[in-house]
């Protein structure tokens, strides 16, 4: 029990250092204590938008589209033979209605793509009924207006009320009946169309994109994951090159895009393997191949004009290939 | 050894009153670590202790059992707050932890990168510090994987990005006696990881890290830049990046094995020992004022190491190895200019008493581990290795005192590390004194001349002098290393000691250093009966002798003894170990990536004595003692009727029951017919099956009542 009391117990001297050292301890612990419980960090608000186009890009596409549902037993046609190896189970045909579980997101209706509406809750009709009326120049301007779609429950509607964003607002004035036609009319020509700002699509985000008229989310995401791919746009025709965007598209929204070549991203082509060269949306396995047999028999590359002496690739292909890449 | 007095090295208990204090504080931490408690519990049991203990000492009592209750009181109060701090570090106690507010569909996050992106093969990875969860504020850190369609990621460093998903919890391994991945991350404060799908992320805007370390990563990167235009030869820039820097990207595995083979390893990760070389360096500027008379001098110099010593650090990247051993040299510092007869001992429980209260999680952290016990020991073994080549031979040269410090040093060095080390990396570097002679010689050089290379990277003609010359620096130690590696027996392998027997090796060297502390006193007889303390020490360490005999008599034993079929969970093939006294047969598919087989089964084999595996097809005709083959793809295993689908003829007859269906090596059959003509009691799906066939298999297994085993999921499957 000495030796236990002898190493134990501390001299006055020490209990006080000891005391104000363990007070300095307490304070310090009292403080981290306060940061954990009562401290919430500060942070800067978001762009929802941003947000929205995020959060679409996380959900499965399968989801959407596709739901496979095996039958219990396939009827084989005698019993002893059990061979399922090459049958294939039956598909269920694809109900109107999914039977996903409905994700709620805020969403505006006069914007929102088919596979998003669906997303929502809507039915296959409902949606196809609303990009119709939508279609004919249709517009959304109140709640109320979304009972007249077709096929939309009001379970559904009532659900999705408060998620609903971005309607326009009234613009128009109430005129009274003493004005005359032509004071209307002067009022009508004061209304401006909100014009797209010009903007450089080497740099531009997607709100920009989604301000030019014809191009919504969907395809704004589509553009920006082609221009990573490619590295950069040297020219606005390319524009058309993205999946889906039609010429008429591009003729509307050409005035207002400007492109700077300079910005291109360019890379190395020596330093590129077979799956990197793949991923650029204008070469093919042909062409990756060609481009690598020929630095594996002559060595690196020296200079981009040793393009031209592969017969394989046509000119106006190397011509295009010297935007993105270059020889170091 | 430049900060150690002579009279400062005795292990004396009652000067050092900080041990106690850090390891009462470590126990209470270890607690925490298993138990847990409400946190207002916690804090008002220790604002009542310290009310109690300040009005005991107020009151100045001088009776005896006061006092001395007071001081056990004080010492629970240090146990309390060592409690209460690593509570506090608990992410479930934390209200603004990200952890608490996961929605379970999906989720949007907002952070800061905080982590240079690490680009590989199959994804890209960084970290990420959460600012916002859905729109509430919150904290915490995320270990985020970029898809890899995701090829051009133009995040920097401190830019903020939004993603979208749902975090998951991070996977340990799942086989026996495999490496805790996950207690690992939640050591680094990294609870969740999140696999974005392409395109889920965008930048919100840009920005920059904390100011010190925003300048600290540009200096590093500039400097890295500087070694790389300097240094052409890969291997020498490798070396000379994680050795100056602290930079471990460029190191092959081939580098890493010459200087793990050697026992140098600790050279190559910038820690404790870079950190003291840094100071040496910059205290040798100082010599001249050796006269540590006036006050301000000592002002001067401390501020001057410890500037230098931040700095340091921050060019390194400030990793916590970095920050630790920072910390501890301040404190040895401060303590060796301030008070004259320091011991050191104390100021080193101080620095870990500070460190852990910096950040509890190191002290399950082996680098802080091994630094202070390679500390200790030095500072306790040295003189003793020292007197004892003194009494052979007695250097007179400098350089040969040099050379005899430095054996003694590294000497002294391994005898607490290497129970620790043999018991978690199971291999024992037999020329350390070599290698660790020449490793710690020539660091100083090679740190020295980095720096100066990479601070007067401006002289132009200057620049290229020194270049040739740290090139061949580097090319002398680098061929050192390699030739060390290639001596006959450079290492001991597959080592096994099991915790209890660490436990019990470091009860016997604690027992030692007492025998050795109380030498002096006035008993010189070996069992005196009256030095009782001096008794015990000695019948403990044999004891603890004794233990380690049994400890190992019993595992032997139960290694002859031993039979155990193990189906491992090894991503997308199949690997079946079993293990049938000393003999190990084992069976594996078409695996491209060597190095999974290590991490699943590695510390297994070397915990039964590394056999030598035997490989068989589960289709041979094959008899043991426990187990039987046959070749249509059943396996008789104690009594117990495997069958393997993969090799059943689906045309052919079929055996109508089984104990367990396995489902291995890619096989891609549906169940429903299966199960309708043959019921087993278990089927066991291994890594190598497609998921949509183990989703079919679980939905009927879950139909007809049969018992189900995801291996993936639910980790190695074991018949013992």
């Amino acid at each position: 029990m000495k030796f236990f009391w002898d190493n134990i117990s501390l001299n006055k001297d020490e209990r006080k250092k000891l005391i104000v050292l363990l007070s300095i301890f307490l304070i310090l612990i009292l403080l981290k204590f306060y940061s954990v419980v009562f401290y919430s960090p500060s942070f800067i608000p978001v762009d929802p938008h941003i947000l929205d186009s995020v959060k679409l890009a996380s959900i499965p596409q399968k989801q959407v589209y596709t739901k496979t549902e095996y039958s219990k037993y396939p009827k084989s046609p005698n019993e002893g033979n059990h061979n399922t190896r090459y049958k294939k189970p039956k598909k269920k045909n694809i109900s109107s209605k999914s039977d996903l579980k409905p994700i709620n997101f805020e969403f505006n209706p006069n914007t929102l793509g088919k596979d998003s509406l669906i997303l929502l809750g809507f039915s296959n009709y409902a949606a196809n009924s609303l990009l119709k009326y939508r279609s004919k120049g249709g517009l959304i301007r109140t709640v109320d207006q979304m009972t007249k779609i077709n096929g939309l429950d009001e379970e559904t509607l009532d659900r999705l009320r408060p998620l609903i964003i971005g309607l326009p607002k009234k613009k128009y004035k109430n005129y009274s009946s003493k004005d005359t036609v032509k004071q209307r009319f002067a009022a009508k020509k004061k209304f401006k169309k909100k014009v797209p700002k010009i903007f450089e699509i080497n740099t531009g985000d997607t709100t920009e994109f989604i301000n030019l008229y014809g191009i919504g989310r969907v395809y704004s995401n589509r553009i920006l994951k082609f221009r990573q791919s490619l590295g950069g746009f040297f020219s606005i025709e390319q524009i058309k090159d993205v999946w889906g965007i039609e010429d008429s598209l591009y003729q509307s929204i050409r005035p207002f895009l400007t492109v700077d070549p300079t910005l291109i991203q360019k890379r190395n082509i020596n330093n590129m393997d077979r799956d990197s060269l793949n991923k650029h949306p204008y070469i093919n396995w042909q062409k990756s191949k060609t481009i690598l047999a020929y630095k594996k028999t002559h060595g690196e590359y020296n200079d981009m004009d040793d393009f031209y002496k592969l017969h394989l690739l046509e000119d106006d292909f190397v011509d295009t290939m010297k935007h993105y890449f270059i020889v170091k | 050894m430049k900060f150690v007095d002579e009279n400062s090295r005795i292990l004396n208990w009652p000067e050092m009153p900080l041990a106690r204090v850090v390891i009462l504080f470590i126990l209470g931490v270890y607690a925490s670590n298993h138990f847990s408690l409400p946190i207002i519990y916690q804090i008002s049991t220790c604002l009542f202790l310290f009310t109690v203990v300040c009005v005991i000492h107020h009151s100045d009592s001088s009776v005896m059992t006061v006092v001395r209750w007071n001081s056990i009181m004080i010492l629970i109060l240090i146990f309390c707050l060592g409690f209460l701090r690593y509570s506090l570090q608990k992410p479930h106690n934390d209200k603004y932890h990200y952890t608490n507010r996961l929605d379970l569909q999906s989720n949007y996050i907002v952070g800061q990168i905080i982590e240079d992106i690490k680009k590989k093969k199959a994804s890209s990875s960084s970290l990420l510090a959460v600012e916002s969860i859905n729109g509430e504020s919150c904290r915490g850190k995320l270990l985020i994987y970029f898809n890899k369609m995701d090829t051009l990621l133009d995040y920097n460093l401190g830019d903020v990005i939004a993603i979208s998903g749902v975090p998951r919890d991070i996977q340990s391994g799942k086989n026996p006696r495999s490496f805790d991945y996950r207690g690992y991350m939640a050591n680094k404060g990294i609870e969740k990881q999140i696999f974005l799908r392409a395109g889920s992320h965008s930048l919100i805007r840009r920005d920059q890290i904390f100011f010190p370390l925003h300048y600290a990563h540009q200096a590093r990167k500039w400097a890295l830049e500087v070694l790389n235009i300097r240094l052409p030869n890969r291997e020498e820039f490798a070396t000379a990046s994680a050795m100056v820097l602290g930079n471990r990207e460029h190191i092959s595995d081939e580098l890493q094995a010459a200087f793990s083979d050697t026992g140098a390893v600790h050279v190559l990760a910038v820690s404790g020992l870079h950190v003291g070389i840094v100071i040496m360096l910059f205290n040798f500027l100082f010599r001249r004022t050796k006269s540590e008379s006036k006050q301000y001098k000592k002002v001067i110099k401390f501020s001057v190491l410890t500037l230098v010593v931040i700095a340091y650090a921050l060019i390194t990247g400030a990793s916590p190895a970095v920050v630790r051993a920072s910390i501890m040299f301040s404190t040895l510092l401060f303590g060796r200019l301030w008070f004259d007869n320091t011991n050191i001992y104390n100021v080193l429980s101080f620095s870990a008493l500070l460190i852990l209260l910096y950040n509890p999680n190191n002290l399950t952290d082996l680098g802080f581990i091994f630094s202070y016990l390679a500390l200790i020991s030095i500072v306790f073994f040295q003189p003793y290795f020292m007197d004892l080549i003194e009494k052979f031979y007695e250097p007179t040269h400098w350089l040969s005192i040099r050379i005899v410090q430095l054996v003694s040093v590294s000497l002294a060095a391994q005898i607490l590390i290497f129970p620790m080390s043999i018991h978690y990396f199971h291999t024992f570097p037999v020329y350390f004194i070599l290698s660790g002679v020449m490793a710690v010689a020539m660091a100083p050089f090679i740190l020295g001349c980095g720096l100066v290379m990479i601070f007067t990277s401006f002289i132009p003609v200057w620049i290229d002098a020194i270049a040739i010359l740290f090139s061949l620096l580097l090319r002398f130690f680098l061929g050192i290393i390699y030739g060390i590696q290639m001596l006959p027996f450079n290492s001991v392998d597959n080592v096994w000691i099991s915790k209890s027997s660490m436990i019990l090796i470091y009860i016997i060297i604690l027992a030692v250093m007492y025998l050795m502390t109380n030498k002096k006193t006035e008993y010189q007889r070996f069992l005196n009966p009256k030095n009782t303390a001096r008794n015990t020490s000695v019948l403990i360490s044999f004891a603890a002798v004794f233990g380690i005999m049994l400890n190992s008599i019993y595992q032997t034993y139960k290694v002859k003894n031993h039979c155990e079929l193990i189906i491992h969970d090894i991503g997308g093939s199949t690997l079946i170990d079993i293990y049938e006294g000393e003999e190990l047969y084992t069976v594996e598919s078409i695996i491209e990536d060597r190095t999974k087989i290590k991490y699943a089964n590695r510390d297994n084999r070397i915990f039964h004595g590394s056999p030598s595996p035997s490989q068989i097809e589960i289709d041979s005709n094959l008899t043991t003692n426990t187990m039987h083959l046959t070749d249509n793809g059943l396996l008789i295993y104690k009594n117990k009727v495997l069958l393997f689908l993969h090799l059943i003829n689906l045309e052919g007859p079929f055996p109508a029951e089984s104990d367990i269906l396995v489902l291995s090596h890619n096989c891609d059959i549906a169940p429903y017919d299966i199960l309708k003509v043959h019921v087993p009691s278990e089927v066991v799906v291994d890594s190598s099956v497609p998921y949509k066939t183990v989703n079919q298999w679980k939905k009927e297994c879950s139909k007809l009542n049969i018992s189900f085993y995801d291996i993936r999921k639910q980790g190695a499957y074991i018949i013992k």
